[in-house]
């Protein structure tokens, strides 16, 4: 079958997609496979959609919908085109079912996926809420969510946005009940709650967890203070108690559940929304208190002018370079990320261990409106893949190599030499294979004080470490372009990858 | 006045979220092998009731629809 891949003209407008060159063959990776309905599968940097005989009917409605035509021009649902032509040689071998797929949709692709366990809870949160928006305006056009759980939901910059467009399917019209609410509760309330009134981080409690948490669970870290509070109560301590009653469990509870007028179970469903609303806003994280690195603007050792400094040469870097996606490592307030931004880069993506300092970007970049999108990452331990044979979700390095054409390393190679015992070759090399051009990487020098009081009093394991090695080091990789002198004992120094010949 | 009943019903409430807690203590574990249901049994008691709202507002606004045509 030949593949024409011009657009469809009845597709929900996608943004920009270009469709240029039909992929010759596709030896591609199978990113979902749950739903009987369709797959979704990544090929480059290309995103397509397989829809089978089971799913099509939700789909042409969901394509058919006005409310999702409204979602997805506000940029809260993902975009697609139907491809004319249908699957491309190769494509079908892709496809897990028997039978061959009844349609193909290409995806708007997302520059950088994150998963739930990288977000703070703040993006959590937004997502939860942007969930719930979805179901209810889903529900005047007599839609729902098939499920509601944070893997349906991506960032773009610091926006979530729904991409899972399998999920939506038409409602039976006499049913009440949102099943998926139990999904919703366990993947974002309860673990928002933990993390709230306990403080277990949001990476500890997703990481080992594709379905979040049973209130079961939940009960084996809440004290009593904090079982009687007002959120606690409905979202874990009742249903728990609930689960508990052996007669109510049996298979009945599993039927089909019917009213007797479309119109009560449309407005139970309504209050159904709200409470899941109300659950969420219980669960809404506070600010997060300050950690040992959220007062790093007012604790450093920079005098004012060093840091306005930083900034122009990293803006005036990446204006010089037309650098279009940076990698800020160790962001810390993001304050260099910003000025990146002012240099021209489309968009940043920021990681730092340390969840307070995230938080707080996030909140900055939401309320700016910037195109940064803050992570939890640990670079020297950074996200693994995780999931069925180890290839659900991506690991760090694995999105990362080869998408950003900057990455910078500010005030950050001395916790990697340092605290982390990483050689320094082996942590150039890192940012050689992140950088498809430029790396921006402070130097600070071994008497600094802040290099100081990470050693700790070993100061024999870095006693060779000097400006000297260092661009010994980098020139094995990288041209030096130049380097300039932040007060007496840091430098900044731009690089160029050296291409392989 | 006023402020005295709500702290009174806030009392309420607090004791009743205790008594809550003190169950789930009590109540002996049967099993685990549905622990998932917690939440949805939570969820269809609660559509049980919006249901009987549904009906008991449906039957406040005809008597008040009967009331207004008799004027």
């Amino acid at each position: 079958m030949s593949a024409d891949y011009s657009t469809s003209l009845s597709s929900v407008p996608g943004k920009g997609i270009s469709t240029v060159e039909p992929p010759a063959s596709i030896a591609a990776e199978t990113v979902s496979f749950r739903d009987p309905g369709g797959c979704l599968v990544r090929y480059q940097d290309r995103v397509f959609r397989f829809i089978g005989a089971s799913g099509e009917p939700d789909f042409r409605a969901f394509q058919q919908s006005p409310v999702t035509r409204r979602l997805v021009v506000e940029g809260k649902v993902i975009g697609s085109e139907v491809l004319q032509g249908g699957p491309c040689p190769g494509m079908e071998a892709v496809f897990s079912s028997a039978a061959p797929p009844r349609l193909v949709l290409e995806h708007e692709a997302i520059r950088f996926p994150s998963y739930p366990f990288e977000w703070t809870p703040q993006m959590l949160y937004e997502a939860g809420l942007l969930t719930i928006e979805i179901a209810e305006a889903l529900l005047e056009d007599n839609l729902g969510l098939k499920d509601a759980t944070p893997y349906n939901i991506l960032f773009r910059g610091p926006r979530p946005v729904f991409i899972d467009v399998l999920s939506v399917e038409r409602r039976e019209p006499l049913d009440p009940l949102w099943r998926p609410y139990a999904q919703f509760v366990r993947t974002f309330c309860i673990p928002l709650l933990v993390n709230k009134r306990v403080g277990v981080p949001i990476f500890d409690l997703l990481i080992g967890r594709r379905d979040g948490l049973e209130p079961e669970e939940a009960m084996r870290w809440l004290g009593f203070l904090d079982s009687v509070h007002r959120g606690v109560l409905g979202t874990i301590v009742v249903p728990a108690l609930l689960g508990r009653l052996r007669r109510a469990q049996g298979p009945g509870l599993y039927a089909p559940h019917r009213v007797r007028s479309a119109e009560q179970a449309r407005f139970t469903l309504k209050m159904r929304y709200r409470a899941a609303r109300r659950l969420l806003r219980n669960s809404r994280p506070d600010p997060e208190p300050s950690s040992e690195w959220s007062d790093y603007e007012k604790r450093n050792s920079y005098s004012a002018a060093e840091m306005a400094a930083k900034d122009e040469l990293i803006r005036t870097t990446v204006l010089d370079f037309e650098c279009r996606q940076v990698l800020d490592l160790g962001c810390n307030t993001g304050r260099f990320s910003a000025a990146a931004l002012r240099g021209g880069a489309a968009g940043v993506v920021a990681v730092d261990r340390d969840p307070a300092v995230i938080d707080r970007l996030y909140r900055r970049a939401t309320n700016g409106d910037l195109p940064i999108l803050p992570l939890v990452i640990d670079f020297a331990r950074p996200s693994p893949a995780t999931g069925w044979r180890n290839s659900e979700t991506l690991s760090f390095f694995e999105r990362a190599s080869g998408r950003f054409d900057c990455v910078m390393a500010l005030a950050f190679l001395h916790h990697m030499l340092v605290s982390e015992r990483i050689p320094l070759p082996r942590v150039l090399t890192a940012l050689s294979d992140l950088t498809t051009d430029v790396a921006i990487v402070e130097f600070v020098a071994p008497e600094d004080p802040m290099f100081r009081a990470l050693l700790r009093g070993r100061d024999e394991l870095h006693r060779d470490f000097s400006a000297a090695t260092f661009e010994r080091a980098a020139a094995e990789r990288f041209d030096l372009v130049r380097s300039h002198a932040i007060g007496a004992t840091r430098s900044v120094y731009v690089m160029r990858k050296r291409s392989k010949s | 006045m006023r402020r005295e009943s709500s702290e009174g019903s806030e009392r309420g409430t607090m004791w009743i979220r205790v008594l809550a807690v003190f169950l789930i203590f009590l109540t002996p574990v049967y099993s685990y092998a549905d622990p998932g249901s917690g939440i949805l049994i939570y969820q269809m008691l609660a559509a049980a009731f919006v249901g009987a709202l549904f009906y008991v507002r449906r039957l406040f606004n005809f008597l008040k629809f009967r009331a207004r045509k008799r004027d």
